[in-house]
């Protein structure tokens, strides 16, 4: 019977079936085995790659040992700079207010206002405050000296002077961060 | 490149030529005595003699068409029957299609059967295909005759052969007609002369014009079925060998992979732990960093300033954002605080950003400058302690 059927087919007809089934292999038989082959050989290449830095590390216990060690060191000597383990940013910024006071009252220093600015988040949380202050150009000095030599890293984000006629003081607004980092924070 | 010239060298060296006798043409147009008749012929130009030419037209345009109706009615245009036609159209013009027909002689169809040439030429219909189409006439002296082609305007062949020219050639262009009295008449001296020519025809010839000469066709008749069988077997083993070794070779390679991975995993786990350690530490030292690496000291650069513009200058109001720093003051000469600061190395892009104006009171420069700190300036220590004992 198919064989029938098969001599009532053109051969056009026959050659347009054989053309069809051939661009259906090549579509979702050829295609799909390249793809897989393409992405057997990447995978290869990237498991080389690790397989090879592995086989570098083999008799380096000792060196890598020691890297660690380095690293730890060197991880916490900059995390001196950092307030660390505070429970959330505001303490920080409490923290750094009243230093702050503390440094303007020893100074002389006049504070008129102060404002929480909106933290800056990532790995490592930036707490910025904004006051204003009344002073001497001398006094100032020494309060950019005080901040930017203090046990932990503050930086003066902005400063903005002005100045008022037959006047030996004037107004200053900075912006200062301290920066930090805790665990829970980093993970929220 | 030329493709068709490619091909044609490739195919000159298993030209023949069969007039009475089948020859070999050599590259240059001499018979080659010596040359093994079997060797495989590619391309065999029939002579005069194989075959009889005419020309003749049909109120039809299909060319199978025509060469069925040729062939049912032979004994109209030719004077034996044959099983071997070949047609050319020349041009179609009010709905008549002119054709250029060679009917091959039966004994010449016998010799071309044992040497199975893939195209086969009639040596007049060579002379057609040379451009640029113009009518001319062809008087070839050959060993034994004298071959006359015309060639007119539309590529269309007319040729007999004669035996003394000083007859025959009057007689020849009397029967083409007008076309023949006034055209070009190249004159070839020797066989080799035209041989050479003729190979020469075969090189200049496109793909195309091969196509109604073309012989070969699969003969089914003769279909060696086991052959074809074996080779489709072949054929399908091969690509399955290849495409084993070629999809088969990386994913060995990468189950091989896979466990020395795991091997040297487990081997190198407490290394391979503290070296994670590591690249964690780093990572998080080079976040710990960032802040570091964009400030820009303040205390050194109002040192600076201090130091640049001190006596040359009064500085009203000022704006220090980032690395960017806007100043507006008073000096006896704004021009030189510009110069001053352009000087030094630390700072960049010192310009004034607004016109300078004069202060009527005190006749000093009333000026507004921006500039902006080089990255990674200013890194050295603050300098003295403005307290003049530590800070807290």
């Amino acid at each position: 019977m198919i064989s029938g059927i098969s001599r009532q087919i053109s051969g056009r007809l026959k050659a347009g079936v054989l053309i069809l089934f051939i661009l259906i292999g090549f579509k979702y038989i050829l295609m799909p085995v390249i793809d897989w082959q393409k992405d057997i050989v990447n995978r290869a290449i990237s498991l080389q790659q690790s397989v090879d830095r592995k086989k570098s590390l083999i008799g380096l216990e000792g060196q890598v040992e020691k890297v660690l060690q380095d690293s730890i060191i060197l991880r916490e000597q900059w995390c001196q700079h950092f307030e660390t383990n505070l429970p959330d940013p505001q303490t920080w910024q409490l923290k750094l207010q009243k230093q702050m006071e503390e440094l303007t009252q020893k100074l002389n220093i006049t504070t008129s206002n102060v404002d929480w600015l909106p933290l800056v988040k990532g790995r490592v949380i930036g707490a910025p405050i904004k006051f204003r202050v009344k002073t001497t150009p001398e006094n100032f000095m020494k309060l950019i000296y005080a901040l930017e030599n203090a046990s932990h890293f503050i930086a003066i984000e902005r400063i903005n002077i002005s100045t008022r006629r037959r006047s030996d003081t004037f107004i200053a607004e900075l912006d200062v961060s301290a920066y930090g980092f805790s665990e829970a924070l980093s993970n929220q | 490149m030329n493709l068709p010239r490619l091909f044609m060298q490739w195919m000159n060296p298993l030209v023949m030529y069969l007039d009475k006798e089948p020859v070999s043409l050599g590259s240059d147009g001499v018979i080659e005595t010596d040359a093994p008749l079997n060797r495989g012929c590619r391309i065999l130009i029939l002579g005069k003699h194989a075959y009889f030419e005419t020309t003749a037209a049909f109120p039809i345009t299909d060319l199978k068409e025509i060469k069925a109706a040729v062939t049912m009615d032979q004994a109209m245009y030719a004077p034996f029957a044959t099983d071997l036609i070949f047609l050319r159209k020349i041009f179609r013009k009010n709905e008549h299609t002119l054709v250029n027909i060679w009917f091959v002689r039966p004994s010449a169809i016998n010799i071309i059967e044992q040497l199975a040439p893939w195209i086969v030429f009639p040596e007049t219909a060579l002379w057609s295909l040379a451009e640029p189409h113009q009518s001319r006439l062809h008087v070839i002296s050959r060993k034994d005759d004298l071959l006359m082609v015309h060639v007119d305007d539309d590529g269309a062949v007319r040729s007999s052969i004669a035996e003394d020219e000083d007859t025959d050639f009057e007689t020849f262009k009397r029967s083409v007609g007008p076309a023949a009295q006034n055209c070009s008449v190249e004159r070839l001296e020797s066989t080799r002369e035209y041989f050479k020519a003729l190979l020469s025809c075969l090189s200049d010839a496109s793909i195309t014009d091969f196509y109604p000469f073309f012989r070969w066709r699969p003969d089914f008749k003769n279909f060696n079925t086991p052959f074809a069988k074996l080779s489709i077997l072949s054929l399908t083993i091969l690509i399955f060998l290849y495409g084993s070794i070629w999809a088969g070779l990386p994913y060995w390679k990468y189950r091989q992979l896979i466990q020395e991975n795991e091997k040297l995993s487990e081997n190198l786990g407490d290394v391979l732990d503290k070296q994670a350690q590591i690249e964690s530490i780093q990572q998080e030292i080079q976040q710990l960093a960032k802040p570091f690496e964009a400030y820009t000291p303040k205390l050194p650069l109002l040192n600076m300033l201090y130091q640049t513009i001190s006596g040359k200058a009064t500085i009203k109001r000022m704006t220090i954002a980032a690395n960017f720093v806007e100043i507006g003051g008073t000096s006896p000469q704004a021009s030189a605080v510009l110069s001053t600061l352009s000087a030094v190395t630390d700072i960049e892009n010192v310009q004034l950003t607004a016109p300078l104006k004069k202060d009527r009171k005190t006749g000093q420069d009333i000026f507004s400058l921006s500039f902006r700190v080089k990255p990674n300036s200013f890194l050295e220590p603050a300098g003295v302690d403005p307290t003049g004992k530590d800070g807290d």
